[in-house]
C-alpha cells in the first residue's frame, strides 16, 4: 500500500465547521479525497466523527464552510439529492421490509425498473454473501448478516462514495477480522470510494490508503498509514496510533524542546560498541516468547518501552534495578514540538 | 447478598387482590347475568331468556342512537387519527421546549373536568351559532379524542427515533416517500391502538354528548340514561352487556395490537 496514484478528487471539504449550540462538532476541516480512495477518520469517541460523516451524507448543513462532491458545491443539497450511501452504526436496515427489499429500495427510489431491481439485488446480495437469504426479515438474521444487508443495500445504488459509520463495532473479533477482510474485497471489486469511520486504529491503518486522525471536532494529520505510524505530527497522533515513547527533548540533551517520539520496537539496550541515547533503571523485563518487553525509567522520570526478538537477549541478561543502556537508529526517531 | 423485596410473597395479598377484582368486576357480572333473565324484574331471576336482547334489537330507538354512537365514533376517530398523527411526528421532533409546551396543551382535555368542557363547548356552539346536528357532536368528540389517538403515536415516534428515515433519504427517497414507504408503515400499529382506544372513548362518553347534543343526536349511553330514568327493566341490562362486549373486542383488539408493535 504505497502511496495512491494522484486521482482526481470526489470530495473536497473546504473549511467545514459545524457546532451544536457551543459544542463545536467539526471545527474547519479541510480535506480532500480522492476518486476510488479508502479513506478513514480515526479518533476517540465524541471527537466529531459521525458529525463530519453526517456533513458528508447531506443529514446536517454545517454551519460554515462547503462541500463539493464530484466538483459541484452540494453544501445544502438533501440527502436524497446526493450520489453517496452510508451503511448506519446501528445498520438501520427496515425491519418491515425483506432482505431483498431493503437491498432494493434504493434503486425503487431511483425509479430502476422491477426486472433490473430484481437482477441488481441478486447481483449485490451475492457479493455479500447473501443470496440465499433474500427473503428474510430482518430480525431474523445475525448481526454479522444484519451488517453483510445493510453494506450490499448501500451498495446496490453504486453510489459514488460509500460512508461507513464504524461498521464492525457491534461485532466480535472474528467476526470483525472477517469483515476487514470483506470490506477490503469490496472496495477493490466496486471500485467507488470509500470513507470509513473507526476509533480503531489497527482497523484504520490495516485498510486504509490514507488516515484522517481526529481530536475535538480538529483533523490533526492526514497522512497514508505508514506516514500516520512513523511520522506523527504530534504527541496526541503519535499516542493515539500505537505505542510511543514520548522523551523531553531535555533529557537527551537535545536543543529547542519538544518532544522525541520512539516506537517501541525501535528500541533496544545497548550491548557492545552501541552508542548509548540514554540511561535509565529496569523496571521490569517480559518475556512474551518471541519478543521481550522492557520498561526503563529515566533519571528525567520518563517511562521507556522497548520491545525487542528475545533472541538477542542471551548477552544482556539483566536483573530489575540494574543500570540499563538504551539504544535506537537515527532514523526511528522524530522530533515533535508538543 | 439481600434479597429483592418480593411483593408475591407477601402474607394475604392474594385475598387482597381478590376483594378488588370482585369489587371492580361483581357488578359488570351480575348486569351480564341479568340481561339474560326471562322476567320483567331487574332483581327477581325469572329464568333465562334471550328476550331482552331481541328487544333491544327491534328496539327503534335505540337502532338510531347506536347508529348515531357508531356515526360519531367513527367520525371523530377518522378526524383525531388525522390530526393527531402529524402533530405526534411534530411534537416529538419539534425543539424540546416547544414539544413540552404544545403537548400539554394537546393534553389539556384530559385534565379539564369533562363537565367544564361541555358546558364551555356547549357555550361556543351556540354563541356562533353552529347547528349541525350530529356535525356538533363529531367536532367535541374529536377534540376529546386527539390525546388518546396521539398518546400510542408519540411514544413510537419517541421509541423509533430517525435513523430509519434517515436511511431510506439516503437511499433516495424523497420526502413523501419517507413519510409512506418509512414512517407510515413503522407507526401502523400505534395508529391502530390510538384509533382503537379514541373509539372506545367516544362510544363511551356520556357528559358531553348529553349536553352538547340535542334531540336527534342521542347517542347510546345518552339513551340508556334515559331508559334509566324511565325505570330500569331488564333492557338496560342487555342493552349495556351489548356494548361492554364491543368494548372488550375493540380492546382485546387493541392489544393485540399493542404486542405485534412491541415485538418489533
Ligand atoms: N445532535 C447533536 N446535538 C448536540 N450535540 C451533538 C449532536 N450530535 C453530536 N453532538 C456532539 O458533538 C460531538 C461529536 O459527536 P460525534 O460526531 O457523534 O462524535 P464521534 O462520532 O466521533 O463519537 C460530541 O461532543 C457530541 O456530544
Ligand atoms: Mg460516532
Amino acid at each position: 500500500m504505497s502511496e495512491p496514484a494522484p486521482r482526481k478528487p470526489i470530495i473536497d471539504l473546504e473549511g467545514v465547521s459545524l457546532a451544536f449550540g457551543p459544542v463545536r462538532a467539526v471545527s474547519d476541516v479541510w480535506l480532500t479525497i480522492a476518486s476510488g480512495e479508502f479513506f478513514t477518520l480515526l479518533g476517540p469517541s465524541g471527537c466529531g466523527k459521525t458529525s463530519l460523516l453526517r456533513i458528508l451524507a447531506g443529514f446536517e448543513t454545517p454551519t460554515s464552510g462547503r462541500v463539493r462532491l464530484e466538483g459541484t458545491d452540494v453544501t445544502t443539497t438533501p440527502p436524497h439529492l446526493r450520489p453517496v450511501n452510508t451503511v448506519f452504526q446501528s445498520y438501520a436496515l427496515f425491519p418491515h421490509m425483506t432482505v431483498a427489499e431493503n437491498a432494493g429500495f434504493g434503486l425503487e427510489m431511483l425509479g430502476w425498473p422491477k426486472q433490473a431491481i430484481r437482477e441488481r439485488v441478486a447481483e449485490v446480495l451475492a457479493l455479500v454473501g447473501l443470496a440465499a437469504l433474500g427473503d428474510r426479515r430482518p430480525d431474523a438474521l445475525s448481526g454479522g448478516q444484519q451488517q453483510r444487508v445493510a453494506l450490499g443495500r448501500a451498495l446496490a445504488p453504486k453510489p459514488r462514495v460509500l460512508l461507513l459509520d464504524e461498521p464492525m463495532s457491534a461485532l466480535d473479533l472474528k467476526l470483525r477480522k472477517e469483515m476487514q477482510n470483506e470490506l477490503r474485497r469490496l472496495h477493490r471489486e466496486a471500485g467507488i470510494t470509500f470513507v470509513l469511520v473507526t476509533h480503531d486504529q489497527e482497523e484504520a491503518l490495516a485498510l486504509s490508503d490514507r488516515v484522517g486522525v481526529m481530536k475535538e471536532g480538529e483533523i490533526q494529520q492526514i497522512a497514508t498509514p505508514r506516514d500516520i505510524y512513523r511520522q506523527p505530527v504530534d504527541s496526541y497522533v503519535a499516542d493515539f496510533i500505537g505505542e510511543a515513547n514520548l522523551i523531553p527533548a531535555g533529557e537527551l540533551d537535545r536543543e529547542g524542546g519538544g518532544l522525541v517520539m520512539v516506537r517501541p520496537e525501535d528500541v533496544s539496550l545497548a550491548g557492545k560498541g552501541v552508542p548509548v541515547r540514554i540511561e535509565g533503571r529496569l523496571l521490569e523485563l517480559r518475556f512474551l516468547g518471541s519478543i521481550v518487553e522492557a520498561a526503563v525509567a529515566t533519571p528525567g522520570g520518563t517511562m521507556i518501552r522497548a520491545r525487542f526478538p528475545s533472541a538477542a537477549m542471551e548477552e544482556v541478561a539483566l536483573p530489575p534495578g540494574e543500570t540499563v543502556g538504551l539504544a535506537w537508529p537515527d532514523a526511528a526517531e522524530r522530533h515533535l514540538e508538543r | 447478598m439481600k434479597r429483592a423485596y418480593d411483593p408475591t410473597h407477601s402474607p394475604g395479598l392474594g385475598a387482597y387482590v381478590a376483594l378488588i377484582i370482585l369489587f371492580l368486576y361483581a357488578p359488570l357480572a351480575v348486569l351480564t347475568v341479568y340481561s339474560f333473565n326471562g322476567g320483567n324484574l331487574v332483581t327477581v331471576w325469572n329464568g333465562a331468556s334471550l328476550r331482552w336482547f331481541e328487544a333491544v334489537i327491534a328496539n327503534g330507538d335505540i337502532q338510531d342512537a347506536a347508529l348515531n354512537s357508531f356515526i360519531i365514533a367513527g367520525s371523530a376517530t377518522v378526524l383525531a387519527t388525522l390530526i393527531a398523527i402529524p402533530a405526534a411526528l411534530g411534537l416529538e421532533r419539534a425543539s424540546r421546549r416547544l414539544g413540552v409546551a404544545l403537548g400539554s396543551l394537546f393534553a389539556l382535555p384530559l385534565l379539564v373536568p369533562e363537565i367544564v368542557t361541555a358546558v364551555t363547548t356547549l357555550v361556543f356552539f351556540a354563541s356562533i351559532k353552529l347547528r349541525l346536528g350530529l356535525a356538533n357532536l363529531v367536532i367535541a368528540h374529536t377534540v376529546f379524542c386527539i390525546p388518546f389517538a396521539m398518546m400510542p403515536i408519540r411514544a413510537r415516534v419517541r421509541g423509533m427515533g430517525e435513523t430509519l428515515e434517515n436511511a431510506a433519504r439516503d437511499l433516495y427517497a424523497p420526502p413523501l416517500a419517507v413519510f409512506r414507504r418509512i414512517t407510515l408503515p413503522l407507526l401502523a400499529p400505534a395508529i391502530w391502538s390510538g384509533a382503537i382506544l379514541a373509539f372506545v372513548v367516544s362510544l363511551d362518553d356520556f357528559v358531553i354528548s348529553a349536553l352538547v347534543g340535542d334531540a336527534g343526536t342521542t347517542t347510546l349511553p345518552v339513551y340508556v340514561y334515559g331508559m334509566i330514568r324511565r325505570g330500569i327493566t331488564p333492557e338496560v341490562n342487555a342493552a349495556s352487556t351489548l356494548m361492554l362486549v364491543f368494548s372488550l373486542i375493540l380492546a382485546g383488539l387493541g392489544r393485540s395490537l399493542s404486542r405485534r408493535r412491541s415485538r418489533r
